[in-house]
């Protein structure tokens, strides 16, 4: 059966736009947006007739009639945590979007994005592997402190894609096999897939696990406090925790979070060099450490994200990695791909369409 | 001739253990201590000392050193500047520093020379494992080195390889859990657990996701935030007992909080083990767990279950007593010279 899908990927700055002819791209785009647009409308919500007209209109430009799309696929929103999988568009869903109910998030339009269009044209319409998506098991949430548990936040849409990429080249199914993957971007995250299941992963910008170019990972508790009392007088909680998603990591070593700029600036053991080395180092030890959680029995590592675009980052993490598992390389993301393909294997039969 | 020996010290659970070598015996006083005590139980121990040992003169007394300022590996000389920093604890607060200050006074009781080995803030880091994951937030390497040199000098002996020779992640698993991967002999990663970075322990917190730790200190005053998180965390935060033996009995009991927290604790330091298994290059010849935890059987077989595929795990209580008295005899020794505090900064 060929299916024509049109996959929607709402994000801060820009619209993603996709139409895929079963597993092959027909049409892709980028639509960008400017602060200053997004800003004249208010809140997100207000965003909805505005990105739906320019979807519309930048499809009908490309002559691809939508009367002949068989699905609607929108990434996200910010759904109440649960397992992941393929879901079907739902009033609650749209309620929980709209409302901003578990986070207030651009992607809460993806789903009211696609469900505007499936309406129109009468199909069907999906959200797969939505970002809040929780598999923990329960001993993952356990912090340390009784009164923070610790959440299940991560590039889940991406992740699960390439979970998928490498159990289909290790010619097994993901439900088999155990997998650590790390997406490596403006923020990263590092999950544990344990038999498909993500059992463990870290929250970049609630400050887990390695840093990343502009997010904090982890930091030792108590020098964590000692810091904000000795700068109280500057910065209070709030602006703390805008500090760890915005400007820390790298960031706060060297002002950038451009890895490639940053790359090609260092040499040999400046603050430049040794910031960005520690930062793939952390990444690697997080790898490893999560390699425990499936008792080191571990059929691959999956390495994504835009920075897997860098030979440098990619060769450095290999190289510490490789005493543990084969290493696949997945540059970039693959968050179309993975509306796509879940979509298709909703319209197929080949997984049970779940209801929010 | 005078007859010359050498005393060293220990502390553990409120205990202070003093000992030496008589007749190729080792002989052992315990005194229970409270904070503050120093100088009372210092005199304690050096009467008892004479009383035994009438005619015999100590050459130097030893004990683990406590928290300084980030110092190489070695054993120091406490002199005045060791012991002001010891007494104002400006480098993190622990009772080994207090033990520092007995030390020091039983020394001068005795007319001895009072040496540390070990310093908790001894720093042999890898480069990057020195930068923290915001500019303003240091990292340190504090943590039970002596515990953890021990532990390597008992298994060294076990497998019969030098301990120079041989790659050792040591796990202490007790009120506060410290995860060390030492590359023959020097501990290039270690979490700095007084800094509570790494997994729970017993009665502490370790590190926590920092962005909702920030928001709750605007629900109770970072002062007493901290006191919460050093002792009254970890598993006695979610089921009242730091005490491994009754955790063992509330396991066995079915009483699921227990088992959860408890399998937290295997699988957080279960984690930072294999972290410190890429540190050295996956080349690791024991993981040794050492600590209270080695008494609560759930929390062992959950690491072990854990960690066997990287390395063979052994479970084990070193004899600090026998490893500080190697130290103290070997003093003056070609790898033991004894270093001065002041003219050592990393």
């Amino acid at each position: 059966m060929i299916y024509r899908l049109l996959c929607i990927n709402p994000g801060s700055t820009s619209t993603r736009v996709a139409v895929f002819l079963n597993y092959n791209i027909e049409f892709i785009k980028t639509i960008k947006h400017s602060n200053e647009e997004l800003e004249e409308m208010g809140n997100i919500q207000n965003q909805l007739r505005y990105r739906y007209k320019l979807i519309k209109d930048i499809v009908q430009e490309q002559k691809i009639d939508l009367s002949n799309i068989d699905a609607f696929v929108g990434r996200g929103g910010a759904l109440r945590p649960m397992e992941g999988g393929v879901f079907s568009i739902n009033d609650k869903m749209i309620e929980d979007c709209k409302t901003g109910r578990y986070a207030d998030h651009p992607s809460n339009l993806g789903c009211q994005l696609a469900l505007m269009f499936a309406n129109e044209y009468n199909k069907p319409s999906f959200v797969v592997d939505p970002p809040l998506i929780d598999e923990f098991n329960d001993v993952a949430r356990i912090s340390g402190f009784a009164p923070i548990r610790r959440i299940s936040a991560f590039h889940a849409l991406n992740e699960k894609a390439v979970a998928r990429f490498i159990a289909e080249k290790l010619n097994k199914n993901v439900s088999d096999i155990n997998l650590v993957t790390a997406h490596l971007g403006s923020g990263i995250s590092v999950t544990a897939h344990l038999k498909g299941r993500c059992v463990d992963n870290t929250f970049g910008s609630g400050g887990d696990g390695p840093f990343s170019p502009e997010r904090s990972g982890r930091l030792p508790a108590l020098e964590l406090l000692n810091s904000m009392q000795k700068f109280a007088n500057t910065k209070n909680a709030a602006a703390w925790k805008k500090e760890f998603s915005k400007k820390s990591g790298l960031v706060s070593y060297l002002g950038t979070n451009d890895v490639i700029s940053i790359e090609e600036k260092s040499s040999n053991n400046d603050i430049t060099k040794i910031a960005l080395d520690s930062m793939i180092y952390s990444i690697a030890k997080e790898v490893s450490a999560y390699c425990t959680i499936m008792c080191w029995e571990v059929d691959a590592i999956g390495i994504t994200g835009a920075i897997a675009n860098s030979k440098y980052v990619v060769n450095k993490l290999s190289g510490y990695l490789n005493f543990i598992a084969p290493i696949f390389i997945f540059p970039g993301e693959y968050e179309m791909e993975a509306l796509a393909i879940g979509a298709i294997r909703a319209l197929n039969g080949e997984e049970k369409i779940r209801v929010y | 001739m005078t007859i010359k020996t050498n005393v060293v010290l220990y502390l553990s659970e409120d205990i202070l253990y003093t000992c030496w070598i008589k007749e190729e015996q080792t002989v052992i006083l315990k005194n229970s201590i409270k904070n503050g005590e120093i100088n009372q139980i210092a005199k304690q121990v050096a009467n008892q000392f004479v009383e035994k040992n009438g005619g015999i003169n100590i050459q130097y007394i030893l004990c683990p050193g406590g928290i300084f300022k980030p110092l190489r590996r070695g054993i120091y000389y406490i002199d005045k500047d060791v012991v002001n920093e010891a007494q104002e604890q400006n480098w993190g607060i622990h009772n080994y520093n207090e033990l520092t200050l007995i030390c020091s006074e039983l020394a001068s009781l005795l007319s001895a020379t009072a040496i540390m080995c070990d310093p908790m803030s001894t720093d042999e880091l890898f480069m990057l494992n020195k930068i923290t994951s915001h500019a303003e937030v240091k990292k340190y390497s504090r943590y039970y080195n002596c515990e953890h040199q021990a532990a390597i000098y008992n298994i060294a002996k076990e497998l019969k390889i030098q301990p120079e020779n041989m790659n050792v992640i040591v796990a202490r698993i007790d009120n506060e859990v410290s995860v060390g991967a030492h590359q023959y002999g020097r501990c290039v990663d270690v979490n700095d657990v007084i800094g509570l970075e790494g997994p729970m322990g017993f009665n502490c917190s370790g590190d926590i996701p920092v962005a909702q730790l920030a928001m709750y200190t605007e629900k109770i005053g970072i002062d007493d935030l901290k006191v919460q998180l050093r002792y009254e965390s970890g598993l006695k935060g979610y089921i009242g007992t730091d005490q491994p033996e009754k955790v063992d009995e509330l396991v066995l009991g079915g009483d699921l909080t227990a088992i959860l927290a408890a399998e937290a604790i295997a699988y957080q330091t279960a984690k930072w083990i294999g972290s410190s298994a890429m540190c050295l290059s996956g080349n690791v010849d024991a993981i040794v767990l050492i600590g209270k935890g080695n008494r609560c059987k759930y929390i062992s077989n959950k690491i072990i279950e854990r960690v066997q595929k990287i390395a063979p795990v052994y479970i084990l209580e070193p004899n600090i007593i026998e490893y500080l008295l190697y130290v103290a005899n070997n003093i003056g020794s070609m790898s033991s010279q004894i270093l001065n505090y002041g003219e050592m900064e990393l």
